[in-house]
């Protein structure tokens, strides 16, 4: 993926700052307007099952407030990604600590290749401690992008 | 809670995935491939071939200094310094010798797998028993010692190729492979031998493989020549035949080793006819296989009272006519003798070659036409000695059906380039004319007899469970991106097979797929085996013949096939390669009956 296909990911209309479910289940559904109306996904409702499933697994919880559900499944034709912020943390499993930036990813099953880019440049991304803070710190959704895609 | 908190095993996952991001790369560019492995396990071979025939060369000088009071293996030396009632009585205990460590082996080893070097290679499974082997070596080791007129290259094959079979089954090689490996033994004990490392190779080639496919010629060259090598440490470098060097003044001279080739061509069947007709009469003599071996060597014993020549392999008799000591009609006697002496104990069930006897009567032939050409019309002024090296290739030539090994070797024991020219000439027409007298050749009726065809036809069956290679290298879904890697790692495959929660097969983990991702510790945790894998991945049934393993393999870029069970239950048995497909293909007797 080159650099103007990430940015063509991230767009305003997919990220949501005020998650309010506590838990997991509760903040995929919070998911599904936005997640219907992406013209990327193909079966909404089969996304967020398969990403459910996927999560259930194995967690994407990297124990630093940030988790990366996702799941490669034909629910989605292309590649999609979709940012939920909870100010208040969500609970994905009991002995973690709670997540406050989710980051849902779905991608087709071939593109293997694609889905490994995709995460790779997500989690580093947001590795950075004072990217962390401003983003829980952000305002709106294009302030969000904005520092998603700061350093370039 | 911010990001610099990482959990203890997160930052264990970084550090095992740092480790791999160097280790892979570097791995990769020094993993061998199945055809490194099977050249160094070629080369192995060729080294302990040689190893062994060196380790029976010295068993035979020290058997035959214990029986006659010398210690070299001049035969024709030593038995002519014997009293007459010495000649007579040494074959004939060495044949009973014989023959007692072959009812032995007979008794101690019933339903023993195949011992025969052939039979492992062209019709067997590539297992040769090292028991048997040994003990049939020890019967030969009898034989030879005491002056049995047969050759030394068939107990020297055959502890080549047993160590070949062997080192296979240590190194759990595919059935095809171990077929190859053995074929390498036979191959390093032909060099070794005969210090000709490329007639050794195209001698299981032409012969015993019928194929000159590079997947199998490759290892046998590197087999040879490793045991030529070593062997040349131990009893030097020099050609195994010392001539003097041959010139021909004229290219006219050269049409005369077609006349040459005829007569080679036609006499040979007629060799081939006494020798199995003595095997055949004696084998329906029901007496004990000692006493049956005591009667060959005793023939031998009554022959040497006269012309101890006629004892051993003829590598001494070989040389004499090479340098023309002989008279024609002293060498017409020993010829005529030699042919029945080796008769007298191929026939009796002696284990050993007939290789070097064929090349003495090639040699004894080409020189008494030289002699008669010369006496007859005058003309010639080429040296009888050209026409017995010759004769020596034209005759192996139409004896073995292998003329491209017979001209090699001819080359190689002799080093003398001016000979291959006529050399050329006179195997080929050998070939052809003793080809449209007979189909057989000496190893053909042997493979016959010990039921080739038979198993020609469960070669044709083959499938894909007969080669496939077991418990290849899997993972569970669940398994993090790290074990991932580190697995890769560990294995020699460009691909990992994943199995879901029920053991089924559920996809391949593609190197290719992950390798630009290896440095990235993000995943390290966040990506588990299922999210790599390929669920769309060529699969074989272990009832799949030949023809859909090419099949599969033309869709499909990648170096091996996972094999599912054939119950329909998903359950990975194991995984096919193209190289032992291709082995497998080689190895077909369509393939290798392209030679006659």
């Amino acid at each position: 993926m080159n650099v103007e296909e990430k940015d063509s990911l991230l767009s305003p209309s997919c990220v949501l700052l005020n998650l309010k479910g506590s838990h997991f289940t509760e903040c995929l559904q919070e998911f599904l307007p936005l997640v219907k109306a992406s013209a990327s996904v193909i079966e909404a409702d089969k996304f967020l099952q398969d990403v459910q499933e996927r999560e259930h697994s194995s967690s994407t919880n990297t124990g630093r407030g940030i988790a990366f559900p996702h799941a490669r499944t034909h629910a989605v034709g292309k590649i999609f990604v979709a940012i939920g912020r909870s100010i208040q943390g969500i609970s994905l499993q009991s002995d973690t600590p709670p997540v406050h930036l989710l980051f849902l990813i779905g991608t087709p099953p071939g593109e293997i290749a694609t889905y490994l880019d995709c995460m790779s440049w997500l989690a580093a991304s947001v590795r950075n401690v004072n990217v962390y803070t401003a983003l829980l710190e952000a305002q709106t959704p294009e302030d969000f992008i904005t520092i998603m895609q700061g350093d370039r | 809670m911010p990001p610099e908190a990482e959990s203890s095993s997160a930052s264990l996952d970084t550090v095992r995935l740092r480790r791999i991001r160097w280790l892979l790369p570097l791995l990769e560019w020094l993993r061998p491939k199945e055809l490194h492995i099977t050249l160094f396990l070629a080369g192995v071979v060729g080294l302990l071939g040689a190893l062994g025939a060196v380790a029976f060369r010295k068993a035979s000088e020290a058997v035959h200094w214990v029986l006659t009071g010398h210690w070299s293996l001049n035969l024709t030396e030593s038995f002519a310094q014997l009293a007459g009632w010495q000649r007579i009585l040494i074959p004939a205990a060495g044949g009973a010798a014989a023959g007692l460590v072959l009812m032995a082996t007979t008794r101690l080893l019933k339903n023993k797998p195949t011992t025969d070097y052939m039979e492992a290679v062209v019709i067997g499974d590539g297992v040769i028993s090292a028991r048997q082997s040994l003990l049939k070596s020890l019967s030969a080791l009898f034989t030879i010692s005491s002056g049995g007129a047969i050759g030394r290259e068939g107990p020297l094959v055959q502890i080549a190729a047993m160590f070949a079979s062997v080192v296979g089954r240590l190194a759990h090689v595919s059935k095809p492979r171990l077929r190859l490996l053995v074929a390498c033994g036979a191959a390093a004990g032909i060099a070794s031998a005969y210090n000709a490392p490329v007639s050794g190779a195209l001698f299981v080639a032409e012969i015993v493989l019928g194929t000159m496919s590079m997947e199998i010629f490759g290892p046998l060259v590197f087999s040879s020549v490793i045991a030529t090598l070593t062997t040349r440490q131990f009893i030097g470098s020099e050609p195994v035949y010392q001539i003097t060097h041959i010139s021909f003044s004229s290219p006219s001279q050269v049409i005369i080793f077609v006349l040459l080739g005829c007569i080679c061509g036609s006499l040979s069947p007629l060799y081939l006819w006494v020798l199995h007709t003595a095997e055949s009469r004696f084998s329906k003599w029901t007496v004990p296989v000692v006493v049956r071996m005591a009667v060959g060597g005793l023939i031998v014993g009554i022959l040497a009272i006269w012309y101890p020549q006629v004892c051993g392999n003829g590598y001494t008799s070989l040389n004499a006519v090479l340098h023309g000591e002989w008279l024609w009609p002293t060498l017409l006697c020993i010829l005529l003798l030699k042919i029945i002496a080796t008769a007298a104990t191929f026939g009796s069930g002696a284990v050993g070659g007939v290789f070097t006897p064929t090349l003495f009567v090639g040699a004894g032939l080409g020189y008494l036409f030289g002699v008669a050409l010369q006496t007859i019309t005058h003309l010639s002024s080429i040296e009888p000695i050209a026409f017995a090296l010759i004769g020596m290739g034209a005759f192996l030539a139409a004896s073995t059906r292998a003329p491209l090994m017979a001209i090699w070797m001819i080359f190689e024991i002799t080093l003398d380039y001016e000979i291959i020219l006529p050399l050329m000439l006179g195997c080929v027409v050998a070939y052809y004319i003793a080809r449209s007298i007979s189909a057989q050749g000496i190893y053909s009726e042997a493979l016959r007899r010990k039921g080739r065809w038979q198993f020609d036809s469960e070669l044709r069956r083959m499938r894909v469970g007969d080669i496939m290679k077991k418990d290849p290298p899997t993972v569970g879904g669940s398994a993090s991106f790290a074990e991932v890697c580190e697995k890769l790692t560990a294995v020699r495959h460009n691909y990992l097979y994943v199995l879901d929660d029920a053991q089924r097969f559920a996809g391949v983990i593609s190197l290719h797929d992950i390798k630009r991702f290896l440095s990235d510790p993000d995943l390290a945790r966040l990506v588990i085996a299922r999210d790599i894998t390929r669920e769309n991945f060529p699969t074989l049934l272990p009832d799949n013949h030949l023809s859909t393993v090419f099949e599969r393999f033309a869709r499909h870029d990648g170096e091996r096939i996972p094999v599912l069970n054939g119950d329909h239950s998903g359950r990975l048995v194991g995984s096919i390669s193209k190289a032992d497909a291709l082995l497998a293909f080689a190895e077909q007797p369509e393939m290798r009956n392209t030679k006659t």
